[in-house]
């Protein structure tokens, strides 16, 4: 127990956050969130890294040898995840067929003759085959057919097959809307704008709650309000700050250990980037928060004047991941939206190094006007108990 | 001392106080009435500084006041104004704290109080937990925690049973003995006749009333009553009374000037047995209502 004076602003902030972390709603609040990140980056984990084993009957070690390199090939295509390819040797296609229909295995390729008595392969499958092990499979074929040919037509392959060579080259980092990216997308930005939304609006209940039992009087009386505001702000942020700092950790650990993103140094710095976003987008609307709660003189009054707070994150949050590119980029730059959509852009790729500094100026700018107008309003409708303040009214009247 | 100042303030183009100008001295006990909307609650919070006056001052001890000086009053808003949510002890501790005092020394004090006050073994409850009546102990506490130098409760015994009413008056009195000037509003008419030391009643946000509570308001003009059984018309006859009311066995007069009181009196001894005489003294709530009105 302390022996010295506290300043009140650290007494407001402790108070603030003992009550906070005893509340029931908000370790709730809390659990879920941590629930769906961790729930999240299985289902990552499930659709991205699900490796399948695939098995093929064949009836001879030319077969086998396709098989094989079909396997190779796979392996080279989708090295994070590759498919395996595993062969079952039979003595006859009838047997290589019954296993196919009775389920042993998935597919069988078997050496056929053409019309024309040219040797084939045909891969046989019961109702479906994999498309990528048809693809691999085909690609085998098509160059062990192609090297025999050219072998016996005298020709030299390497000419042949010269500008024949797709070169693959990317204009930017940005990755493709896979599956993958849009779950990441929608993990982080539910993770940064609940913790907006939650401690938000924590402070402008906290505000509105010492009206409405009139506590406020009492500590206005005993210190200044600019003392109560910075320390409910405070605990708010280091609460909100914890947590997302904490969840990024758990969550990139979690990507780290299923080890389904082949780039996590882009999420680890897209992380950093939400982080960022979030210190700074936190100030303004904290602010406007408070002053929301300091109009309204019971939690009912609340409910109605927070909900243009409550589209505008929702908004930012859904802009995320699912706005077009362009009006994406649009909010990337807007305030408010931009603590979401930046990071979000920066998850994609191909973001300019100035961007999102630019951005981050544009919160700052708007966060420090917000912040001034909504400390004012909050100074001048504190002290109103006895009625709601009306936007209008509480800039017009002076501090009372 | 603290002292109002000819104090006026608007809300928007509403006039609510105006030349409000009154002392709570130390040591006194100062009520403060008046009808609702009167003007009590601001001229209060302009007292503690949470608002401000339009014209006119407060002082303390002399000098115009300062936020300084009003941090280290006690204050209790009107309604209840302590977090029902909070135990008891850490809610008594964060008042103590936000007042200056140190962890230990306000958990020290508060320990002192719930102990004085009944309520030690219920600290760690939550304050919705407990009845009105301990739940504004608990709220005095908080406005005493950190030894006020002035006391300022707004509507303190509003909605108590007599007990706590009785446990409420012992506080206060016993604050206003220790040298710290109290103020204090209420509804309740006959306890502020009886508690406080001084008065003050706002009507309309004027001060109608200022002075010692039991001072007689009709002084300059005072009303005896005169009980007999003989008849009283020959009475009328005294020079310099202005008779106020008659029945049968009983006259209401006042006297011109101190004295006259007595001629009637011997007269009526005179006439035969007199079975009552006495000055009428107005009670506050009849003085409420005839200045109300």
């Amino acid at each position: 127990m302390t022996t010295t004076q506290r300043p009140a602003w650290v007494v407001v902030l402790l108070r603030e956050m003992g009550m906070k972390v005893r509340e029931k709603t908000f370790r709730i609040g809390i659990a879920s969130t941590l629930i769906l990140v961790v729930l999240g980056i299985a289902a990552l984990s499930f659709f991205s890294n699900k490796t399948e084993n695939h098995s093929i009957a064949v009836i001879d070690d030319a077969g086998t040898s396709v098989v094989h390199q079909s396997g190779d090939l796979l392996r080279t295509l989708k090295p994070d995840s590759p498919d395996e390819v595993s062969v079952v040797r039979v003595d006859a296609a009838a047997v290589a067929l019954d296993k196919v229909s009775d389920g042993t295995t998935d597919a069988a390729l078997i050496p056929v003759m053409d019309n024309t008595g040219a040797a084939l392969w045909k891969l046989v499958g019961n109702g479906s085959i994999n498309p990528d092990l048809e693809q691999a499979v085909a690609a085998v074929v098509q160059q062990t057919a192609t090297s025999a040919n050219a072998a016996r037509l005298g020709v030299n392959l390497e000419e042949l097959g010269r500008g024949a060579e797709l070169q693959r080259q990317l204009l930017s980092e940005k990755q493709g809307n896979d599956g993958s990216l849009f779950v990441l997308k929608f993990v982080f930005s539910f993770m940064f704008v609940s913790a907006l939304m939650t401690y938000g609006l924590a402070i402008a209940q906290s505000v509105v709650e010492e009206k409405e039992s009139r506590v406020v009087e009492i500590l206005a009386a005993a210190t200044s309000v600019k003392y109560l505001l910075v320390g409910k702000i405070g605990a708010n942020f280091i609460l909100g700050f914890l947590q997302v700092t904490a969840l990024t950790t758990i969550a990139l650990t979690g990507l780290a250990f299923v080890n389904v993103i082949p780039d996590l140094g882009r999420v680890a710095a897209a992380s950093g980037w939400f982080i960022f976003f979030f210190v700074l987008g936190f100030f303004a609307v904290s602010c406007i928060w408070s002053a929301l709660g300091s109009m309204a003189t019971r939690s009912e009054d609340l409910a109605s004047s927070a909900i243009p707070m409550q589209i505008l994150l929702f908004g930012a949050y859904f802009l995320s991941f699912t706005a077009p590119e362009e009006i994406l980029r649009v909010a990337s730059f807007v305030p408010v939206f931009s603590s979401i959509a930046m990071p979000t852009r920066i998850l994609d790729g191909g973001v300019e190094w100035w961007e999102p500094w630019a951005a981050a100026s544009g919160v700052v700018v708007v966060g420090i006007l917000a912040i001034r107008l909504s400390t004012n309003i909050y100074l001048r409708t504190l002290m109103r108990t006895n009625r709601r303040t009306s936007l209008k009214e509480a800039l017009r009247n002076g501090p009372s | 001392m603290l002292e109002y100042h000819e104090v006026t303030r608007f809300y928007g183009e509403r006039r609510v106080l105006e030349n409000v100008s009154f002392s709570v001295r130390p040591g006194c006990l100062t009520g403060f009435v008046g009808a609702n909307g009167a003007g009590k609650t601001t001229t209060m919070r302009i007292g503690m500084g949470l608002l401000s006056a339009d014209d006119g001052y407060v002082s303390w001890d002399g000098a115009p006041i300062t936020r300084a000086h009003q941090r280290t009053f006690g204050y209790m808003p009107e309604e209840r104004g302590l977090y029902p949510k909070q135990t008891i002890a850490t809610q008594l501790r964060f008042f103590g704290e936000i007042h200056g005092l140190s962890g230990k020394e306000a958990v020290l004090r508060a320990d002192r109080f719930l102990d004085a006050f009944g309520l030690i073994g219920r600290k760690d409850e939550l304050l919705e937990s407990l009845s009105l009546g301990n739940q504004q102990r608990v709220q005095i506490i908080a406005a005493l925690i950190h030894g006020p130098t002035c006391l300022i409760l707004d509507e303190p015994f509003s909605g108590l049973d007599p007990l706590a009413v009785d446990f409420m008056s012992t506080v206060l009195r016993e604050k206003a003995q220790e040298g710290v000037p109290v103020l204090f509003s209420s509804h309740q008419l006959e306890l502020v006749e009886r508690l406080c030391d001084e008065l003050v009643m706002l009507v309309d946000g004027s001060i109608r009333v200022n002075g010692v509570t039991n001072a007689d308001s009709d002084a300059d003009m005072p009303t005896y009553r005169l009980e007999m059984g003989e008849d009283m018309s020959s009475l009328k006859a005294v020079r310099g009374i202005t008779i106020l009311g008659q029945g049968p066995g009983w006259v209401e007069f006042s006297p011109a000037e101190p004295g006259v009181e007595q001629e009637v009196l011997l007269r009526a001894v005179s006439l035969g047995a007199v079975t009552s005489f006495s000055r009428v003294h107005t009670s506050l709530t009849e003085r409420f209502l005839a200045t109300n009105k």
